[in-house]
């Protein structure tokens, strides 16, 4: 899994890159349709053989006025070609409109960077708590603070909401911290909550949160410059509208070639913020895997944060979401927009499917020799190297409400092809038969009674006590 | 031209002391953390010596017939702190986890301690203190991991045979019987 880390890194280095260049790219068409703007509202004879200053009609003399009080200066009417105005354009308007948009972004970036986490934590109205207000999660992290070696230990925050959730925030694995609701509290066993609490540190190791932050702003920024390049647009449509008419004749090529731009532009406006997000939320997708990976290698345990997972999907199913903004989505273990979608997904999914989460993690706990890279592989069909072994991979988790069926084990559909799979599934069948009970650890092991023994069983992994 | 080929060379030898200097601090780095996580296992073990009389002070009043579990444990534990060689030491350790292992089993059969909040209190943190000492030793090893990667690595390695850098050993489970998987057998 320490592959498919790097790997990832790499990618979302790659995505992070094609996010800030598209949003200098945007910066960079708005500086220039903002110059076209500007010369045919401020300078209406800019491109013109007309107007003050062109060929002054004895009657007409050119308006002569300083440019400012101070300056003794006149006004002069630029006296640029086509040609000049164009190089104009694209080598200085549009330039300093990706400056002003790199600007714009690291004002945001620094005020993201400093007090981002704090304003997350205030919105969802988080309550910091000490050890003594709940000593289980205080241990729980500390544990997982351990297991991962981080430098400091992350502030504990904790959620007054009915639903099942947590997200992980801060600027650096020295600053950071990690908040759960009051319902994944209370439901869920000591297991599920260290697995959750596991995906969320590794995203504070894997400084997701650094992360996301960026590619939100870059989002952020976007949005922000489009809403602008729209003004501008409608500023420069009218502007030429109005001038156009007595220039078409001069100034028509031109005018053509701005109304290209302008269309251009406006296409960007609408696809700009489209684009940016499905970015923003195919890195986040990624960097939920890695999370998940992660957790695995902290707890060695994929189990505990499967089954956690397989509660939140359960329950989602019954009681929708409590209302979180979209962009701060991604920070959560489960998107708290989209629960709905549990097994499918689309480019606008800031998670990956619920059930490929559970599925990738459940191969790893049943089959203690794969990596999660190879289940990870296996299960979302991307093969990475050649020539490795095909994983046993555990059968897709049915999420939905198990239906009142009376059929024999034998005749259910089978989802992995597995042979593996589907020898335990007809073992299982043939001990059923024999009046075998089956009992469900809490820690997924499932253990097989005989018919007439009666007394207490130890549990192999997690030492539990089973009364039959 | 062959001042070309001069700056050429000062920039690749320029290049080859960066990396010098980077590996190097890096090694430096990960090294101390090799450390810190193995100090770091000794923490834990200290907070699960100090936990102890806690717990036996705790159940002493409800568990009359257990007299020998908990003697076991306070055994294991004086056992554990006096001073010795690493391996006497792990081997009092590894017999203090049995202790309390078998405690926890007793612990069943006593449902008035069970529902004693001073008692519960107790045994979360003991949970919590067994979880913390593996997941010390777990991350002792991953600290080892990524040190002896970056020496056995090349052009780590060359870095790190220089300065004279070794290679780090992995906490192992001495107990045989405790690598074995598991199995569930009845009569």
């Amino acid at each position: 899994m320490f592959e498919l880390i790097r790997q990832n890194k790499r990618r979302s280095i790659l995505l992070a890159i094609l996010m800030l260049l598209f949003m200098l790219l945007t910066g960079y068409i708005i500086g220039a349709s903002f110059s076209f703007a500007y010369y045919f509202i401020s300078e209406p004879y800019a491109f013109s053989n007309e107007g003050p200053g062109v060929n002054p009609s004895p009657q007409q003399t050119v308006p002569e006025y300083p440019l400012n009080r101070y300056s003794s200066r006149t006004y002069q009417r630029p006296s640029m070609t086509y040609e000049e105005v164009q190089n104009f354009i694209w080598l200085y308007w549009g330039p300093l409109g990706a400056f002003v948009a790199f600007v714009v972004w690291f004002i945001q970036m620094l005020f993201a960077y400093y007090s981002g986490g704090n304003m997350l934590l205030s919105i969802s109205k988080a309550i910091k708590i000490e050890k003594v207000d709940h000593p289980q999660l205080f241990n729980i992290v500390e544990e997982m603070k351990i297991a991962s070696r981080l430098p400091a230990m992350p502030e504990i925050y904790v959620i007054d909401d009915p639903s099942i959730n947590a997200f992980a925030t801060g600027r650096s694995p020295e600053h950071s911290a990690v908040a759960v609701t009051r319902g994944l509290l209370n439901n869920m066993n000591r297991d599920q909550i260290q697995g959750v609490i596991a995906h969320e540190i590794s995203h504070i190791t894997h400084r997701d949160t650094l992360y996301m932050t960026i590619l939100a702003v870059s989002l952020g920024t976007i949005i922000l410059l489009v809403v602008g390049l729209r003004e501008i647009i409608g500023a420069g449509i009218r502007g030429s509208t109005r001038y156009s008419g007595r220039n078409r004749k001069d100034a028509g090529g031109l005018i053509l070639f701005l109304f290209v731009v302008y269309i251009f532009a406006l296409l960007l406006s609408l696809i700009a913020p489209l684009i940016a997000q499905i970015i923003y939320f195919a890195c986040s997708r990624q960097r939920e895997y890695l999370a998940d990976a992660g957790a695995v290698v902290f707890t060695r345990n994929p189990e505990g944060l499967a089954s956690a997972l397989e509660t939140i999907a359960k329950r989602y199913q019954k009681q929708p979401a409590t209302d979180v903004n979209q962009i701060v989505a991604p920070l959560y273990i489960v998107n708290p927009l989209e629960t709905r979608n549990l097994d499918a997904s689309s480019i606008f999914s800031t998670h990956p499917p619920l059930q490929k989460r559970i599925q990738i993690l459940r191969s790893v706990a049943k089959t203690p020799s794969i990596t999660y890279e190879q289940a990870w592989q296996e299960v979302v069909g991307k093969k990475w190297k050649k020539g490795t072994f095909t994983p046993t991979v555990a059968p897709a988790p049915s999420l939905e409400q198990p239906a009142p069926t009376t059929s024999s084990p034998i005749t259910q559909p089978v989802c992995s092809t597995s042979l593996l799979q589907n020898a335990r599934l007809s073992g299982d069948a043939i001990m059923k038969a024999q009046k075998y009970r089956f009992i469900d650890c809490s820690c997924g092991v499932k253990l097989k009674i005989p018919p007439n023994y009666t007394g207490r069983v130890l549990c192999p992994r997690c030492k539990a006590v089973h009364n039959v | 031209m062959a001042v070309g080929i001069l700056i050429a060379v000062l920039v690749f030898l320029v290049l080859l002391v960066l990396f010098f200097i980077g590996t190097y601090n890096r090694l430096v780095r990960l090294l101390n953390e090799v450390k810190n996580a193995w100090s770091q296992i000794d923490v834990q073990l200290k907070r699960r010596h100090d936990l102890i009389p806690n717990l036996v002070e705790t159940v002493k009043g409800y568990m009359q017939h257990e007299r020998a579990t908990l003697e076991n444990i306070t055994q294991a534990r004086n056992l554990a702190m006096r001073p010795g060689s690493v391996s006497e030491r792990a081997q009092a350790e590894q017999q203090l986890t049995q202790a309390l292992h078998n405690f926890f089993v007793v612990v069943e059969n006593y449902p008035d301690l069970k529902a004693n909040q001073n008692f519960l209190a107790l045994q979360e943190e003991l949970t919590s203190t067994e979880n913390r000492i593996s997941f010390a030793r777990q991350a002792y090893n991953d600290a080892v991991m990524n040190f002896n990667n970056v020496i056995q690595m090349f052009p780590t390695n060359i870095v790190g045979s220089m300065f004279g850098f070794k290679e780090q050993s992995f906490f192992e489970v001495e107990d045989v019987a405790e690598r074995a998987v598991p199995k569930v057998s009845f009569q």
